[in-house]
């Protein structure tokens, strides 16, 4: 009979770095999984902050912000489509286009430009073609979502909530994780819901996109999810639309001594244009003599004939008279014409305004 | 009733040991005594068995649930689950990392009045198996995404109204739908001319092509085969090249199915001057009398017969006559005709032209006429030699002669009735006897003018011809042979050797097709751009002009044929001045301004553009009065058709007894073992769409078949055969003449025995992908899809009663039928029902099951009624509804295509049918009735062929789509409340919710959930072999990432067919009809804004919009005013039902409305003939309003 072996004892290693010394590699992982799935879950899967370089370097700062232009300007079909979509060339071209064009001897409008005349241009080997710009898509929702701009900018919902503060930025971001909670956050306030609010013990209460008009705008008084911007744009600037949309956030209307283009302000309020003076006589002739010669300017939007209102001229008038001081700039030799003047004063109102008057008066 | 569970299936033994007998369906819950009378009564009237008794309880089809049960997972132990489960972890996360920058491509200049992700409709015209059917295409950022039929156009309308006034409009059919995806078809030829090299296509450039063909065009003659010509500029072309090359030119209009013995014999009978294809006025009829032809799938007849059909049947709702919308069928093969007969005959091939002459001989005596010696000579002889099966009444104990029965429907419906002959036009001697004695008929029974009439074709067109084509073929030996739009060599078998021996073979195609490569080398291929890519224009009938514009920019480098034949011309040297570019330095400077391709190519080589001589044919021939030019030409192609005042019917011709001398009919030969016969595919007609996949996809009406084609064989065959007859994936050999194919059968009920049917217009050997599976290990070395039926016609065409055989083969191949597929369990789901016996017995209107429909009490609860669900669901505003009339449905399967193309169905491919995951949203279910080789005494008697042969079949076509519940089994199974009701009534799937555990499916008593197994969408094909899951290309290609640039497009143009509103499924989601939310969702918006309530029928689903006969009524159900509600009103009680309702308590927004047959049940109701609108009829009528008003009191 054999005394049985004494059972072997391990000391257990308890000391911190006994357990990194042992369990390292296990370890290693569990860090890089945890990371990973912290970034993953933070960003990626919302893309929350998305920010793509896009081949020209297109600045909102610098549209939006600096030189107040309003989002419906160039993404004109947001108030009538599902899409905001991406402005046609055109709509660069027409304060950018190579005669005389606003910022002619940037790089990236020479850029701009070139694709322009072109017709195509390469990017990283891959030729894109049709003489636009191939943008890189940054807010993409999935398939199975829908997602009307439309019924959102008519209830008054600003670009920003959404988007956030584009007229900020010099690369756009993904502001929102546009996620569904994130839909939910709105639409549960019951702020959109047609007729009947929701109530959360009574999920069959909830319910989007039936909404009145009316309704939407009763309550927008006591929204606290929306922040409804104070919107001054370059076409309401005179004060002469008298529109009141916008219920109780009537805007304070800036006076035409407020000409410095500064940075935007915290409250997304734009800044206007300086405008002086009316339209010209031999433009409001000019545009008479051309709609008569072109019958079928008559079926254009009435905004763009002759019956524009006093403050629109004056937009116009100031911005004729920008095209002129950067024709003498560029060809300080040459005269400017009745012709050269009559010239920038059709690009202005006829060829660069793919708006329409909803656009501003909103 | 026998209902089986699913765990009783597995426990059943092999079928043909004891299988399940249909019996009467379970009509307890209407009480015994009501039970008993209506079997008694069914019974003495010789009705057997309700038609869904059929479905689900056949011992085969028993067999495929069983094997499905079985076949489980195969050898996954838990270590491989482990790992499985944690690659697929891996997996999934790496799939949800950050996606590809998506590219977003603007405009150059947005058009005016655009706004991107708005549709605009276009207005134009496409062809359909050689007519012209006036469209709207729906474009999306200028891709075309849906055709539907342009309501601008009479042809698309219906003229006949329902109950409720509402007439069809804007209709479309199966093939012009589905020809959307023709359009982005990556097999078309994408890089310009070729010249045939071998094998393969060697490219040229257009200035080559028209350099050699001019030359060529220089001497010798031209022969010039073209599709069915009509529309005045077409015609023009066609006329000035007959002036520009003289008599070197000789024409022909081809197509397959051109009805030739038809004209022969309207020429015969009514002279020369009538000898022109008739057109059909269905719609003025109230008899019809098909012989041997089917009416709706025949490849003779298109939109405009489906349309009057449907108008035709329309009439039953009206209660206009006891004889009213009575269809009789006398066939060989159960066409889609004959399974919506009301009474259908079954006869042998070669008694068909005696069964016509003895109708002739009985309507003769009727209506007091002589019918011509000769004719009765050749009917005395051969009568005695007919033995049809008598119709059964309960009065006559040994039924009613069908001949007798038939011509005194006929002479009761006088001056209002159709005998129609279309599709039997190559049954060889016989095929001049049967259309003269239609044509005797029609003619004394003053049928022609009014519903078959030659008036109205148009001036334009020029008919199609075979034997015109052959001729056409033979003479271009030696000389130039131009092929635009046909494929003679693919259904013409003389045409391989005309193209061998012309010496230039020009082909204007959209690819390199049969007829391109039956040609030597150096065959040219012209490729022509598809009708959504170019101009054109129709004439469809007399006065209805169409016109056709392009809605997208050319895909490929292409030219419109009709351009092409100019270019060729102008190279030539023979051109007249109208093919010429006008005033060059006016053309130069439009060229300038205007970039686009074939405008400049055709100015760059001094050709007139085809849009600008299109146009200046309109401005000259088309506009009437000298009103302004330009105001013409934009309201024009806004409407797309202008006119539609349809000419005057012309008068009556009258019938020329002389014709007769040689249409007696010839007494059927000593039968061959088995008659074949070769009739036109009922889905894809010529094969000329053969690579469609959405039309490959799309089940055959009758046999459910997708994909292949088959033998069909009558159930009395397979003993001769030396099968027993459940025996399924059988191959026989056939042999006719020298010919040898092996092809699968399908076993065909209704079928006479004797009797093989086999379909033309597959076989496609150079259509593509798609058509053409290019391994032929996967179909066994079967023929299977290949069988091309054309090369098996016998002499001068003859394609119905050829002498054949048949032998087993070793061999199985698996025809993917969809039939078998989401069994509704035996349950009594397709009602029929017969007229007469409904005004027969007042008594039984208790068999209507549901009473009210759609109605909840005040507090929206159903009282008296057992509920499982915890609180019913209310609809306070509108909840979207259905009504389907089974009457009106002729199983088309446009609704199957449409719902397809609006909701981005995908397609799965041969291989995954088979395996029962189809992803239509909507299908027509197939159900027989009556005795079938289903009825267990068949096979109790096995040896008695007598019986076999008296065995037939009624058919119910029932379009089965979700139900949308108002207490849906599928909601109170998921546990993702991945399915759930909206407030206006749909039952609505939630992709992004969904994780595929497909409780909703299974717990679905419709069978109309479909799950993505795969990612369907998104399968890209591969060589076969290389790890692709499906046997062939399948539809719907979406890639990954983006398409940017026309390179990468011209890989998978087929994804820009889908539809941007709708969400493309991925895989291990389920999906099913969502009643077009998207449709709704569209008008809903514009009511918002506008602050109106839409009007009703503004909002309709893809399928209702679709439906030639206006089968599916869609609407609020809510409302009462709307048409859906107002027409399950005015059915007569018990005529609308709710399927599954009262068993279940599911409350489904869908309700039916019966199929109901007119059939004689007592002596009343074949009419005297001396009374041919007698007090019968008008009694007939006022029973049966009177029954719907009463019945509205009592209930």
């Amino acid at each position: 009979m054999s005394e049985a072996p004494r059972p072997t004892t391990f000391r257990v290693p308890v000391s911190p770095v006994d357990i990194i010394r042992r369990y390292w590699l296990s370890l290693l992982v569990l860090l890089v999984v945890v990371v990973f799935g912290v970034q993953f879950f933070r960003t990626s899967f919302y893309d929350k902050g998305y920010a793509p370089e896009q081949p020209i370097a297109f600045s909102h700062a610098r549209h939006a912000g600096l030189n107040g232009i309003d989002c419906k300007y160039c993404h004109f079909n947001a108030e009538r489509g599902k899409h905001a979509g991406v402005p046609p060339m055109s709509v660069c071209m027409g304060c950018h286009s190579t005669l005389a064009g606003v910022m002619a001897n940037s790089p990236e409008i020479q850029k701009l430009n070139e694709i322009a005349d072109k017709g195509s241009y390469t990017e990283n080997g891959v030729v894109h073609e049709g003489g636009v710009v191939h943008w890189k898509r940054v807010h993409n929702l999935p398939d199975f979502v829908y997602f009307p701009h439309k019924w959102h900018v008519a209830a008054g919902v600003a670009c920003q909530t959404c988007h956030g503060p584009v007229e900020e930025m010099a690369v756009v971001r993904q502001h929102a994780t546009l996620s569904m909670g994130w839909c939910l956050e709105c639409h549960r306030r019951g702020n959109y819901i047609g007729g009947r609010s929701h109530d959360p013990e009574k999920p069959e209460s909830f319910s989007v996109g039936t909404a009145n008009y009316d309704v939407q705008r009763a309550r927008i008084a006591y929204d606290d999810v929306v922040r409804f911007t104070e919107r001054t744009t370059a076409a309401s600037a005179g004060g002469a639309h008298g529109d009141t949309a916008h219920g109780e956030t009537h805007t304070q209307v800036s006076t035409d001594d407020d000409h410095s283009a500064t940075a935007p302000s915290q409250q997304y309020t734009t800044k206007l244009l300086p405008s002086s003076g009316g339209l010209p006589p031999h433009y409001q002739e000019a545009m008479k003599q051309v709609v008569a010669e072109n019958p079928q300017l008559k079926d254009l939007p009435n905004w763009r004939l002759a019956d524009l209102p006093e403050t629109h001229r004056k937009i116009y008038g100031e911005l004729i008279a920008q095209d002129v001081d950067e024709f003498k700039r560029q060809y300080p030799d040459k005269p400017v014409t009745a012709e050269q003047e009559r010239e920038f004063f059709l690009r202005r109102s006829f060829m660069n305004s793919p708006t329409q008057c909803s656009t501003c008066h909103q | 009733m026998s209902k089986h569970v699913w765990s009783d299936l597995a426990e059943l033994p092999r079928s043909g040991a004891t299988a399940p007998s249909t019996s009467q369906p379970a009509r307890a819950e209407f009480g015994a005594d009501v039970a008993a009378a209506l079997a008694d009564l069914r019974s003495r009237h010789g009705l057997t068995t309700v038609s869904s008794a059929a479905e689900g309880n056949t011992a085969d089809e028993i067999d495929a649930i069983r094997a499905e049960l079985q076949r489980g997972v195969s050898g996954v132990n838990r270590r491989g689950l482990l790992q499985l489960t944690g690659a697929a972890a891996v997996f999934a996360l790496a799939g949800c990392w950050h996606k590809d920058p998506d590219t977003l491509v603007p405009h150059a200049n947005q058009p005016e009045g655009t706004t991107t992700g708005n549709a605009v409709w276009y207005s134009t015209t496409l062809r359909s198996g050689g007519r012209a059917v006036a469209v709207i295409a729906k474009t999306y950022d200028g891709r075309p995404i849906k055709l539907e039929g342009n309501p601008d156009c009479p042809l698309n309308n219906g003229t006949v109204a329902d109950n409720q006034g509402n007439v069809a409009r804007g209709k479309l059919d199966t093939r012009t739908q589905a020809s959307l995806m023709d359009l982005y078809d990556p097999d078309r030829r994408q890089t310009g001319p070729g010249r045939k090299q071998g094998d393969a296509l060697q490219a040229i450039g257009w200035d080559e092509l028209d350099a050699t063909v001019g030359a060529a065009l220089k001497q010798g003659p031209v022969t010039l085969i073209t599709g069915p010509i009509d529309g005045p500029a077409r015609r023009q072309l066609i006329d000035d090249l007959k002036k520009a090359f003289g008599a070197r030119l000789t024409h022909a209009a081809y197509d397959a199915y051109a009805p030739d013995a038809a004209i022969a014999a309207r020429g015969l009978a009514f002279g020369d001057a009538h000898a022109k294809p008739a057109t059909l006025r269905l719609e003025r009829a109230s008899v019809i009398v098909t012989l041997g032809s089917d009416l709706l799938g025949g490849g003779q007849t298109g939109l405009p017969e489906q349309i009057g059909f449907g108008d035709f049947r329309r009439r039953i709702g009206h209660g206009e006559a006891a004889t009213t919308g009575q269809l009789i069928s006398f066939e060989p093969t159960l066409s889609q005709t004959g399974a919506l007969a009301d009474v259908r005959v079954r006869c042998a091939m070669g008694e068909l032209a005696i069964v016509a002459w003895a109708i002739a001989d009985e309507v003769a005596k009727l209506i007091g006429a002589t019918l011509p010696a000769s004719a009765r000579q050749a009917l005395d002889a051969n009568r005695g030699a007919l033995a049809l099966k008598p119709i059964a009444s309960a009065e006559h104990a040994e039924g009613l002669d069908p001949i007798a029965y038939t011509a005194r429907q006929l002479v009761a419906a006088k001056g209002k009735g159709l005998v129609y002959v279309g599709g039997a036009t190559h049954c060889g001697a016989n095929s001049v006897p049967l259309h003269v004695a239609a044509n005797y008929l029609n003619a004394i029974l003053g049928n022609e003018g009014v519903t078959i009439e030659t008036g109205s074709n148009a001036a334009s067109a020029i008919t199609p011809s075979i034997s015109a084509t052959e001729r056409a073929l033979t003479a271009a030996s030696g000389g130039t042979l131009i092929v635009v739009d046909a494929n003679p060599v693919f259904s013409l078998p003389m045409a391989e050797a005309a193209v061998k021996a012309a010496t230039t073979v020009v082909v204007l195609a959209d690819r390199g097709d049969e007829t391109l490569f039956a040609g030597n080398d150096g065959a040219l291929l012209a490729p022509t751009p598809h009708g959504l890519e170019s101009w054109g224009d129709a004439e469809p009938r007399a006065g209805v002009f169409c016109l056709q514009q392009p809605c997208i920019q050319p895909l490929w480098d292409s030219r419109a044929a009709e351009e092409s034949l100019m270019a060729f011309a102008v190279a030539a040297g023979v051109a007249p001045d109208a093919f010429k570019a006008a005033k060059p330095e006016k053309a130069a400077a439009r060229v300038a301004v205007c970039s686009r391709a074939p405008l400049w190519d055709a100015l760059a080589h001094g050709v007139r553009p085809w849009q600008d001589y299109v146009r200046s044919v309109w401005l000259a021939k088309v506009r009437q009065g000298g009103g302004d030019e330009r105001a013409f030409w934009t309201a024009a192609l806004a409407r797309g058709c202008v006119g539609g005042a349809t000419a005057a019917d012309s008068a009556a011709p009258a019938f020329n007894d002389a014709a007769l001398a040689g249409a007696a009919p010839v007494a059927p030969t000593a039968p061959a073992r088995f008659e074949l016969v070769l009739s036109a595919s009922r889905i894809m007609r010529d094969g000329a769409q053969a690579n469609n996949a959405w039309l490959q996809e799309t089940s055959d009406p009758v046999s459910k078949a997708t994909w292949d084609n088959y033998l069909a064989v009558s159930t009395g065959d397979w003993q001769k055969l030396g099968l027993p007859w459940y025996a399924k994936h059988t191959v026989v050999t056939l042999t006719v003449g020298a010919a040898k194919v092996k092809v699968p059968v399908h076993m065909q009920e209704g079928q006479h025995p004797g009797t093989l049917e086999l379909f033309l217009g597959w076989g496609r050997t150079r259509a593509g992908q798609i058509a053409m599976p290019d391994d032929t290990r996967l179909r066994g070395g079967i023929d299977g899809v290949t069988v091309n039926g054309f090369a098996l016609e016998g002499a001068g065409h003859q394609r119905w009663g050829l002498a054949a055989d048949a032998t087993l083969e070793i061999e199985s191949y698996e025809i993917a039928n969809t039939q078998s597929h989401h069994h509704m369990d035996g349950r009594d789901v397709a009602l029929d029902d017969v007229v007469e016996l409904h005004r027969k017995d007042p008594k039984l209107e208790a068999r209507g099951h549901h009473h009210a429909l759609w109605q909840t009490g005040a507090d929206g609860r159903e009282h008296g009624r057992l509920n499982l669900w915890g609180h019913t669901h209310i609809f306070p505003g509108r909840r979207w509804g259905m009504v389907i009339d089974m009457n009106q449905c002729i199983a088309c399967q446009a609704c199957v295509v449409a719902c397809t193309v609006e909701n981005n169905v995908p397609v799965v491919g041969r291989d995954e049918v088979r395996k029962g995951r189809e992803m239509h949203w909507i299908r027509i279910d197939r159900y027989y009735s009556g005795h079938s080789r289903n009825d267990k005494r068949a096979e109790e008697r096995p040896g008695d062929q007598g019986y076999i042969e008296k065995l037939d079949v009624e058919v119910v076509f029932q379009p089965m789509l979700c139900q949308h519940c108002g207490h849906a089994p599928c909601e109170e199974v998921c546990p993702a409340t991945a399915t759930m009701r909206n407030e206006e009534g749909l039952n609505i799937q939630v992709y992004n919710r969904c994780i595929g555990t497909r409780y909703c499916s299974n717990n679905c008593p419709y069978k109309v959930r479909r799950f993505n197994f795969y990612e369907y969408s998104k399968y890209r094909a591969g060589p076969h072999g290389s790890g692709a899951p499906f046997d062939r290309v399948v539809g719907n290609l979406v890639s990954e990432g983006s398409t940017s640039s026309q390179a990468e497009l011209s890989q998978r143009p087929l994804e820009m067919v889908l539809n941007p509103e709708i969400t493309v499924r991925s895989k291990g989601v389920m999906e099913k009809c969502n009643f077009c939310v998207q449709r709704t969702r569209e008008v809903r918006e514009v009511e918002k804004a506008s602050g109106r309530k839409h009007r009703d029928g503004a909002i309709t689903t893809a399928c209702a919009q679709a439906c030639p006969t206006e089968a599916i009524v869609f609407g609020d159900i809510n409302d009462e005013s709307t048409r859906v509600s107002r027409t399950v009103a005015a059915a007569p009680t018990g005529y609308a039902y709710l399927l599954l309702d009262k068993e279940l308590n599911t409350r489904p927004s869908v309700a039916y409305l019966r199929r109901l047959r007119h059939r004689p049940v007592t002596a009343e109701d074949v009419p005297t003939p001396h009374a041919a609108h007698g007090p019968r009829d008008a009694a007939g009528t006022q029973g049966f309003d009177d029954e719907q008003s009463s019945h509205g009191e009592q209930h």
